[in-house]
């Protein structure tokens, strides 16, 4: 395969020494298998292994790879170099987070968010072994199947404005899982998550631009899930309000 | 050993121009002050009806000077997206499960926007006899 030549323009940040980030330039060869992610491995191998990013599966699964790529955000490893329109191919870290280094992000406040709605199994009595597992039919699976496939890789929160505008809101990725568990027929915490989720910072703040959805790399449409949660909040608060808690199930 | 802050930058004022889906997003949110604004115009209307014949009847001229049927246009197509981007929300959410799964977003887009008009028809006919 023919080699050809393209400028990689990365965004470098070393805490501690710059004092904001700038674009550095490397030229690289290239074929028309590698991705953005193979050029960014290419300059740290052979050019400056200064450079410094995340990266794990090279196949779209682990979600560390995330970067904005010529303004689209996107995995690195699920873009090819000669995909990319322009005349170089600029990698910028994921906008809305942190900058640690380089193109490296903190995430620990997503990971906060996370805990706090439970992306787990919530049982009030667990069944005795001897009873066997849960079971589930197709349709049970079906009904949390699209928001299981979340890789936690944050493109939603680096597309949502309103995660820009104010950090304290839960996100998309927290409430598409959250909604996976709430959908899972195994799960009891609901009503829990739902009153975790039913406040200022929480899926009401969402105003439906939609672009975490598309920014998706699994399309698991969190912007989706967040109306459902709504729709599921609002029946859960007119149900405590209009009916006696002895006929609540 | 030092420990050193991350770098945190602030969102560009322009962020909405970067990207035509936000563009509309803003035009959507615009859209639904706008329409919230147009009601009020139309409550006024309705005040200076109650005022007399002369005070309606500035208002009717005014409402069709130049300037505000301008004005009233670009309200209208700020209405027009709010209205079809809803419409385009509602569909790629589908809070509300009709069918076994979800239709596709188009398929739905489609189905309510032909409802909307249908139903305008029906108001506009009632209101006025007819187109």
């Amino acid at each position: 395969m023919a080699e050809k030549d393209v400028v990689f323009r990365v965004k470098r940040y070393r805490p501690g020494h710059d004092a904001a980030p700038h674009y550095q330039e490397y030229r690289i060869p290239y074929t028309d298998d590698m991705v953005v992610l193979d050029g960014l491995n290419y300059i740290k191998d052979q050019i400056d292994p200064t450079l410094t990013f995340r990266w794990s599966c090279r196949m779209g699964i682990c979600g560390s790879c995330g970067a904005s790529v010529n303004g689209k955000l996107r995995l690195t490893c699920g873009i090819f170099i000669k995909e990319v329109r322009g005349r170089a191919v600029t990698v910028d870290p994921m906008p809305n987070f942190p900058i640690l280094k380089d193109l490296v992000v903190e995430f620990d406040d997503f990971l906060r968010k996370l805990q706090d709605v439970k992306p787990y199994i919530v049982r009030g009595e667990e069944k005795p072994l001897a009873e066997g597992e849960y079971l589930q039919t197709p349709e049970d699976v079906e009904a949390y199947r699209q928001q299981s496939m979340c890789i936690n890789c944050m493109l939603c929160y680096s597309a949502c404005p309103v995660f820009a505008a104010s950090d304290h809101f839960v996100g998309p990725a927290a409430s598409a899982l959250a909604y996976r568990y709430i959908r899972d027929s195994r799960d009891e915490g609901a009503d829990e998550r739902l009153g975790i989720l039913s406040t200022k910072t929480g899926i009401w703040e969402c105003t439906f631009v939609g672009e975490c959805s598309v920014v998706c790399p699994k399309d698991v449409d969190p912007a989706g899930a967040i109306q459902n949660l709504k729709v599921l909040a609002s029946i859960r608060q007119m149900r405590e309000l209009l009916v006696p808690k002895w006929a609540r199930r | 050993m030092p420990r050193f802050l991350p770098y945190t930058s602030k969102r560009p004022a322009g962020w909405w121009l970067r990207n035509p889906r936000y563009l509309l997003f803003q035009a959507r949110e615009v859209g639904g002050i706008l329409t919230a604004a147009y009601g009020l115009v139309l409550l006024y209307q309705l005040r200076q009806f109650h005022r007399g014949p002369s005070a309606f009847e500035w208002f009717q001229a005014m409402l069709q000077s130049p300037p505000v049927v301008l004005l009233t246009f670009v309200v209208f197509g700020f209405i027009m997206v709010h209205a079809l981007t809803w419409f385009q929300s509602l569909a790629r959410a589908q809070p509300v499960a009709l069918t076994k799964r979800p239709m596709p977003w188009r398929q739905a887009f489609a189905v309510t926007v032909v409802l909307w008009i249908l139903v305008s028809v029906v108001v506009l006919y009632l209101f006025f006899g007819g187109l």
